[in-house]
């Protein structure tokens, strides 16, 4: 939403003399304050009796260090100065709080190392004023923010970004956070080679910028969008995960990609949900054909911006895997100019419905023909199209 | 979704369900652009809306208002979902997703009322749960106030400051790091 700069028409009239505003109840206020910077939200303590302490309980914080900065240049000790107020703040900020329970911390660090130090004694401050769930975004200006981090044992929620993780950080998930349900690591420098956990249902793992403009999942769970970094994550010893989304791109050869791609779909056997994003043909005529193994199951599949110019095969392989796959999803994926039909005896009987969202008519018939002739024409089956 | 289930769908969109304001007057809506009341939709799966839903906290006025942004995004969600038709060998069928730029300019046209309506269609979201309604009219309170010193909103909403000077002095000392 834009900053509204235009005058709300009929100001001044009508309504005259009334305070609406303060009228509202506490939730609703704290809904517009939750809106607005840290810094804003503590000055409304001095607008009338009504708003003096809203801000200590306010349960979404947006803290940035560009509302301090009077000086954009590099550090300077006139910066030093400002640096100071904003760690004043920060500091208040949170030791003031009356106790409500804080469900987001937004953190925008814009510069200096001294600034990335503090963030992290704030980030556990955060973290004890939330108890369950807790959504930190850290925006630094030049680098991941690094810090130790001490997780409670009865955290269920946590969606960290650019933060830089380290191998504690993994332990702490294994062995304390036992109710640990849903962990999102967005744009995390991840120092530690593997991740466990019995009670995680969701998974969140994005490193790198993703460049491509795509929706957000709709419900993601062990999602790894992974770029230039080796890591790996043993699905298979999380029994818990229900949903996979796997985007895997580096800059080696197109060869070394295509082997780590088919490495982490062959790591998520007992998923029910899988979406693959900008995943390479699997079937190139000199490489290994692929053996995934069996995804029993499999209910929903969903390819994002894959390529199917194989004449399918990836397709037809993961298809005939998945005998109970209900839902598929094609999204705006490279598809063959030609094909000659399908020549398989793979029928699935309970796909149910066939989502194809598409940019360009070039291959979309002979998609149709093939999932036509996979779905067996089972008459409940429903194929949408939508081009974007 | 299945075309069995879109059948049911069909069903349900069609039933229509009658909302009452408090200045009673009556208000015919399908059940698709009723539940996007929370509230209603309760009402509805605890089947007690036969004979109208009374609203007593909604004049006529605001409840018109709100049923025709419920409208608009009843459509909006059955345009992303429902707009699929069995596939018949060769039909294709386009949606066109300027749909939803569409959604935001609607939106941006019902927030232009005067201040006194805002406030209604917040209290009218609240109560009838209504949580994308809430949000867009929250945020647009939010935008009002962004960037502007506590005078400045004071003026804007006409907050009384019932604060003795002594009062607010102290406040200001307690939160001057929040000031300077």
């Amino acid at each position: 939403m834009e900053p509204c700069s235009k005058r709300t028409r009929g100001r001044g009239g009508g309504s005259s003399g009334v305070d609406r505003l303060s009228a509202l109840p506490d939730d609703l206020l704290h809904a517009i304050l939750s809106s607005l910077k840290a810094r804003q939200v503590v000055q409304t303590s001095v607008l009338s009796r009504r708003w003096r302490s809203l801000w200590r309980s306010v349960p979404c914080l947006d803290v940035d260090q560009d509302d301090f900065r009077v000086n954009p240049e590099p550090l300077t000790s006139q910066n030093q100065k400002d640096l100071g107020k904003f760690e004043d703040f920060v500091n208040s900020l949170l030791l003031r709080r009356d106790g409500s329970v804080l469900h987001t911390f937004r953190l925008c660090v814009c510069e200096s190392f001294a600034g990335h130090m503090h963030a992290g004694r704030w980030i556990r401050r955060a973290l004890a004023c939330s108890r369950r769930a807790l959504h930190v975004h850290c925006d630094a200006f030049d680098d991941v923010v690094h810090m130790p981090l001490d997780l409670g044992p009865s955290l269920t929620r946590l969606h960290l970004s650019n933060l830089s993780l380290d191998a504690r950080f993994a332990e702490s998930v294994s062995s304390v956070c036992v109710v640990l349900e849903d962990l999102e690591l967005i744009g995390c420098g991840l120092c530690f080679d593997n991740i466990t956990s019995t009670s995680l249902r969701n998974l969140c793992i994005e490193t790198g910028t993703p460049d491509y403009d795509r929706p957000a999942p709709r419900l993601t769970s062990l999602r790894l969008l992974i770029q230039d970094q080796f890591f790996q994550v043993s699905v298979n010893e999380m029994p818990s995960l229900v949903k996979a989304s796997i985007s895997y791109w580096s800059p080696d050869e197109e060869a070394a990609i295509q082997e780590t791609q088919r490495k982490l779909v062959s790591n998520v056997g007992n998923v029910t949900t899988v979406e693959l994003t900008d995943f390479l043909q699997m079937m190139v005529p000199d490489m290994e054909p692929v053996e995934f193994p069996a995804f029993r199951n499999l209910r929903n599949l969903v390819l994002v911006g894959c390529d199917l110019r194989d004449d399918f095969q990836l397709l037809r392989h993961f298809l005939q895997k998945s005998p109970n796959l209900e839902e598929l999803t094609i999204r705006c994926c490279w598809l063959p100019e030609g094909f000659a039909g399908d020549q398989g005896t793979t029928k699935l009987k309970k796909l149910k419905y066939i989502e194809i969202i598409y940019k360009y008519h070039q291959g979309i018939r002979e998609l149709v023909c093939f999932l036509l002739e996979i779905s067996d024409r089972v008459p409940k089956n429903t194929i949408t199209l939508t081009k974007v | 979704m299945a075309s069995a289930g879109s059948g049911d769908e069909k069903a349900a969109a069609a039933a229509m369900i009658t909302l009452i304001s408090s200045d009673n007057e009556k208000f015919e809506v399908t059940e698709a652009t009723a539940t996007l009341s929370q509230t209603i939709r309760h009402m509805i799966e605890d089947g007690c809306t036969d004979g109208g839903v009374p609203l007593p906290n909604v004049t006529s006025k605001i409840l018109a208002r709100v049923i025709e942004y419920c409208k608009k995004h009843a459509t909006a969600a059955a345009g992303e979902e429902g707009s699929s038709s069995s596939f018949s060998d060769a039909a294709f069928l386009e949606v066109d997703r300027a749909f939803l730029e569409e959604l935001e300019e609607f939106d941006d046209a019902f927030l232009e009322v005067d201040r006194a309506t805002l406030f209604d269609l917040i209290l009218a979201a609240n109560y009838l749960d209504i949580k994308g309604l809430l949000n867009l009219t929250c945020q647009k309170v939010a935008d009002s106030v962004k960037g502007k010193t506590p005078e400045q909103i004071r003026e804007m909403y006409n907050i009384v400051n019932d604060l003795t000077p002594e009062e607010e002095a102290e406040i200001r000392r307690e939160t001057q790091w929040a000031f300077e």
